[in-house]
């Protein structure tokens, strides 16, 4: 079913649309959310909050842009929402340490990296990349994961970010010096240290 | 000096290199099940959130209070009138033996 067909369905709230929906995209929302939080538990919660928003405001999608485009912006939007919400949850408990209340201080750390499509033998070099994409801007970070980790065109994000083509571009190129400057400082210290 | 900076610059590198080599991960089976439940359980709490029960029972709730002060006089001058009476008087009284004491203590 093309996007013409399968919105209206969708709009009726009928269920096997949404089975198709949901069969057709889940693979692409589940890697894009990984690539954004490398923790297959947390990605897999993202994915459902993923589909249920699109279930609840399909009647708001007006079709200028494809459908995919709109379930990549939602994804995006949930998986920032979650970093956010997660660097709140540090942030508090960093506070209640300082303040003698270190109950949870230990246990809530950004995540816990668990990709599991990340071979054994690079994870610990993945793993201090996705520490690196942490540290970048939100848009660097949303424009450096759909790129490099999703493989979409500049032109899809483009699209799904709704920013022109030369600043998709000047993203990516920040995002890249960014990253090679953050690593750069980690093996200095690494490898001096 | 040169082979560490080469060194690092490889690092670099070979991390970098690292985001090519992330496999697709498959997603999984059972989701469209798991979906179908979390919106059936969204249903029917958002059918319970209907505050229509609530407001019946507050409203139930204020109708027989109104009732019981009602049927206690709570509203009828008459009886009011009677209590700021009897009020008056016990005060008279309470403080005319309030005198009677005070000049007694005093002799």
């Amino acid at each position: 079913m093309n996007d013409n067909q399968i919105i209206p369905k969708l709009k009726e709230r009928n269920e096997n649309a949404f089975k198709e929906l949901v069969d057709t995209f889940q693979e692409k929302v589940l890697n894009t959310c990984l690539g954004f939080v490398p923790n297959l538990h947390d990605a897999e919660d993202i994915v459902q909050d993923v589909f249920i928003e699109v279930y609840r405001s399909i009647d708001k999608f007006r079709g200028d842009s494809k459908l995919s485009t709109w379930i990549y912006r939602i994804t995006t939007t949930k998986c920032l929402e979650h970093l956010r919400a997660k660097k709140r949850q540090k942030r508090k408990s960093f506070f209640q340490s300082l303040i003698g209340m270190h109950e949870n201080a230990d246990r809530i750390k950004a995540y816990d990296f668990n990709h599991p499509g990340v071979l054994l033998e690079n994870q610990e070099r993945t793993k201090i990349l996705y520490e690196a994409i942490e540290k970048l801007p939100e848009n660097q970070r949303v424009a450096f994961t759909l790129h490099k980790i999703e493989g979409l065109s500049y032109q899809e994000i483009t699209e799904i970010m709704e920013n022109s083509l030369s600043s998709v571009e000047s993203l990516m190129f920040r995002a890249k010096k960014n990253l090679k400057k953050s690593l750069g400082d980690f093996y200095k210290k690494n490898m001096l240290g | 000096m040169k082979n560490k900076k080469y060194n690092i610059e490889e690092e670099i590198r070979k991390t970098m290199d690292t985001v090519e080599n992330i496999q697709r991960v498959e997603g999984n089976p059972y989701l469209s099940t798991r979906l179908n439940e979390r919106l059936h359980q969204k249903n029917i709490t958002t059918h319970s959130q209907i505050p229509i029960w609530q407001l019946a029972m507050v409203f139930c709730l204020f109708f027989l209070n109104g009732f019981a002060l009602i049927q206690s006089g709570y509203f009828d001058s008459e009886s009011n009138v009677a209590v700021e009476e009897t009020v008056e008087e016990n005060w008279l009284v309470n403080s005319e033996e309030d005198d009677l004491n005070y000049i007694s203590w005093n002799d």
